[in-house]
């Protein structure tokens, strides 16, 4: 199932200072210390150019849906899904009170 | 025991084990090489009679029953304890595969698993595992006088400006005997491969190469329906790390990832990747390599 969309509001703060690449579509880090490879695709590469410094999901779902053919609902959905794969994954934090 | 010189893969190396086939050179002027490597007494007991590798920080240990014992350390020097009456072909074999390898990995070298083919001034690499068939796609296009830069392991250099560097090595290849026979090369053959019962090693009919070739394009090759497909992205990353990395428990115990990471993605962000499927049977090469050749000149690998 799914998770909830996140509150519009919840602020992202990059956590991670590892310098990304790109190629070709994809942006991509190499963590050596943690023996991990993180790559970003298209989407996920517009999420991390408009979070250089802390944005609201909200000011991020209006760089995508400039960017791509989306609606701002389906938008939201998937932003949300992918800014809690990003925390997993230790490359963001998601200040939540920032929107309460 | 006075060393030869050799160039090889951009280092000057200095050998006291005779390295036939490989590129003589005059001493560095100074006479101190980038690589020593050092021929001790034989060694009577391995550690093991197992093959095995141990590694620390700055030195590789390589025992490999039958042959010797290889040390190779912080990417200058490798020493080599032969076991007594050893063949010289298959201490060599070893020297310059896992063992350079080794080195290679301990300098941050980039080395791939590949054969490597001149095409209009360009480097074509056809990487895959051992038995996936890069050193007869290399024989077949070297029979149509595409001139072979390395075989089985390719070493290359990313210079600051400009595409990546493949340095030519020498000019063999290791064959099965079929394969010999339907080239006409019986007669050319070198030595045979003390690994291997039934392949050879076959000098080329070719001159030198001794300039490093700008790379023009990878293929990583797979069995299966003809099909040349341009891989990209994190996909294209992975897939060269998996289809094309030298030895890869040499490389996960040594090299650093980090080097490995930015050496081959600013190598993809200039060259393309292609994953090439070729049906596994040998009287249709000839076909396939005639379709391989075409993709060269529709993806514009010739002619620019």
């Amino acid at each position: 199932m799914k998770a909830a969309p996140l509150d519009p509001l919840t602020v992202i703060v990059r956590k991670s200072d590892l310098p990304f690449v790109s190629l070709d579509d994809d942006l991509l880090a190499m963590d050596e210390a943690a023996g991990k490879c993180y790559s970003l695709n298209a989407s996920a590469a517009v999420v991390w150019d408009a979070i250089a410094s802390p944005a609201s999901v909200h000011s991020v779902c209006e760089c995508l849906c400039r960017e791509f053919a989306v609606d701002p609902e389906t938008c939201l959905r998937d932003v949300s899904e992918l800014l809690v794969d990003m925390r997993e994954a230790g490359l963001i934090e998601l200040d939540h009170a920032a929107g309460a | 025991m006075r060393p030869e010189f050799y160039s090889l893969g951009g280092l000057s190396v200095a050998s006291e084990l005779p390295l036939p086939g490989y590129s003589a050179c005059d001493p560095p002027p100074d006479e101190k090489p980038d690589v020593i490597i050092r021929i001790h007494a034989v060694i009577d007991a391995l550690p093991s009679d197992r093959r095995g590798v141990s590694v620390v920080p700055g030195e590789c240990r390589l025992s490999v029953p039958g042959v010797g014992l290889f040390e190779i350390r912080n990417g200058c020097e490798i020493s080599v304890r032969p076991v007594p009456d050893v063949a010289p072909l298959a201490l060599r074999t070893w020297l310059m595969g896992a063992a350079w390898g080794a080195l290679c990995y301990q300098r941050g070298i980039l080395i791939v698993h590949a054969s490597a083919i001149q095409v209009d001034r360009r480097a074509v690499l056809f990487c895959a595992p051992v038995g996936g068939g890069k050193s007869t796609l290399a024989a077949i296009f070297n029979r149509m006088d595409y001139p072979l830069i390395a075989d089985d392991l390719c070493h290359i250099d990313i210079p600051d400006a400009g595409p990546p560097l493949v340095y030519p090595a020498a000019p063999a290849l290791r064959l099965w005997s079929d394969a010999l026979r339907t080239f006409g090369w019986d007669t050319r053959v070198d030595d045979p491969d003390p690994f291997r019962p039934g392949k050879f090693r076959v000098i080329l009919p070719q001159d030198r190469l001794l300039a490093p070739v700008p790379l023009g394009a990878i293929y990583l090759l797979q069995w299966g329906n003809f099909s040349i497909e341009r891989l990209s992205g994190f996909t294209a990353w992975r897939r060269l790390l998996s289809g094309a990395t030298y030895r890869p428990r040499l490389f996960d115990s040594i090299m650093r990832m980090n080097h490995y990471f930015g050496r081959t993605v600013a190598i993809l962000q200039q060259i393309p990747l292609w994953e090439l499927r070729r049906p596994r049977d040998f009287a249709a090469i000839d076909e396939i390599a005639g379709r391989i050749a075409r993709h060269w000149a529709e993806s514009h690998i010739i002619g620019e």
